[in-house]
């Protein structure tokens, strides 16, 4: 071996040495704290399955953090971890997909209930361009039915005014729920209030919830 | 001689206790077979009532039931000149092809304009077009929740029931309705042709009126169930 190779392979195992204790020696901490417990984490592409808080060394870097559970959506954060120091990390996967898909069902229905029973006359055309996004088109064919083909149904209504007063989800899965809410109607006319009962079924349509169908329980 | 005449009581004796049981076992067969030696034996209507068929439900069980007209009125204007007395023949090209399949016969809820023919009053419900005349004269209509089911609902059977004096009559799925405003003003939940609200209530109004503006009053209530063999015949169950 002449002198030229030695002083190759020595310079390399110098660098490798070098780069190695960088990584080794140069390094920072992140600690990742996720709002619920039992989380799989993902550092640039590499998985850990995290109980609780969860700490690990990293080279000085730029790093991608996903956290993750079940039910929930993930949260993605970028993150830089410097030389010696410790990155926290709070990571907040807010409310379960249960959760909001209830709470949105809730603010459908409660929704619904004020804007359906709330009118002049139920056959106003602003009357029905309100109530059309809130509900499947399948429900709203039948109303437009009812509008044009039972005039008779809606001779002498009473204007309505209607607030909701409680809903209860009844059944719930991710494409179909049940609620049965209760309202308070005042009769504009005669100033009547009245409380009443409804049922109603509501579908998951292009990602909304709308009501399929709707009616007055006893 | 006394020996024969005992042989002979005592042969005597045993044949009678032979028929005695011989009579009693045909006695329970009788009973086992027809339920019950006494009363007269019933002919079974085919009228059971089910709370659903084939998965679908009705929006409810009870309820005031609705004064609907039927899909065809007398024509009063006479337009299409034709003057029948009777209704109209299917397939007549000037009239309506809601109904298919017979002559209709002018419903007998029709006390005027009996010299007119009958034309389309507006439509043909809500499931359109291809019912019989018998499916409209018995044509009975709620709220249905079709849940992507429309189809299914059409032409199913239910039998009303007027719990005050038993009258029950089987009526057909033909149109979608009333308004939520009659159901919110008088509590009206479904609606049915006269011949089905006159039978039940014995009456075309008063005192069954069910347009009350009271939606708890009970005035024209009925229960409501689907019809547990859906070949079973439209019309009053007597």
């Amino acid at each position: 071996m002449n002198n030229k190779m030695k002083i190759i392979i020595s310079g390399t195992t110098v660098l490798l040495v070098l780069f190695a204790s960088y990584k080794l020696i140069v390094r920072g901490r992140l600690v990742v704290e996720p709002s619920q417990k039992q989380v799989d984490i993902t550092i640039n592409k590499k998985e850990y399955k995290s109980k609780d808080t969860f700490e690990t060394a990293l080279p000085v870097g730029k790093y991608t953090v996903k956290v993750s559970k079940e039910g929930f959506d993930s949260v993605s954060k970028e993150v830089y971890i410097g030389f010696n120091t410790t990155k926290k990390l709070k990571v907040d996967l807010g409310q379960s997909v249960e959760d909001k898909a209830k709470k949105s069902i809730l603010e459908a229905s409660n929704k619904f209930i004020e804007t359906w029973y709330s009118y002049e006359s139920q056959t106003d055309e602003n009357y029905l361009a309100k109530i059309k996004p809130l509900i499947t088109q399948e429900y709203y064919d039948e109303t437009i039915y009812l509008v044009k083909n039972r005039a008779k149904d809606f001779e002498n209504q009473s204007p309505l005014e209607t607030k909701p007063l409680s809903s209860l989800l009844e059944i719930y899965n991710s494409t179909e729920a049940v609620v049965l809410a209760e309202k308070e109607s005042t009769n504009k006319k005669s100033g009547l209030k009245t409380v009443k009962k409804v049922s109603l079924r509501l579908e998951k349509v292009n990602d909304k919830w709308l009501i399929g169908y709707s009616k007055i329980v006893r | 001689m006394g020996g024969i005449s005992n042989l002979k009581n005592k042969v005597a004796g045993v044949c009678c206790a032979y028929q005695a049981f011989a009579a009693l076992l045909v006695f329970l067969v009788v009973v086992a077979f027809f339920g019950g030696a006494a009363g007269p034996l019933q002919e079974s209507t085919g009228a059971d009532e089910a709370v659903s068929v084939d998965g679908l439900t009705l929006p409810a069980t009870s309820g005031k039931i609705g004064h609907e007209d039927h899909f065809f009125a007398p024509d009063e204007t006479d337009v299409w000149g034709s003057g029948s007395p009777v209704g109209w023949v299917i397939g007549d090209p000037k009239q309506s092809n809601c109904v298919t399949g017979e002559h209709y016969v002018r419903p007998e809820s029709y006390t005027r304009g009996a010299d007119k023919p009958l034309v389309s009053a507006g439509g043909c419900g809500s499931f359109g077009t291809g019912m019989t005349p018998t499916q409209e004269r018995y044509y009975f209509n709620m709220r249905w929740d079709y849940n992507g089911r429309k189809n299914d609902y059409r032409h199913k059977k239910v039998i009303l029931t007027n719990p005050k004096n038993n009258k029950k009559i089987v009526v057909s799925i033909e149109e979608y309705g009333p308004a939520e405003s009659v159901v919110e003003d008088h509590g009206i939940n479904s609606g049915a042709t006269p011949e089905v609200y006159m039978y039940l209530f014995d009456a075309a109004g008063g005192a069954d009126n069910p347009y009350t503006g009271n939606p708890d009053d009970q005035k024209g209530y009925a229960t409501y169930a689907f019809a547990e063999d859906q070949s079973i015949k439209l019309g009053p169950l007597e």
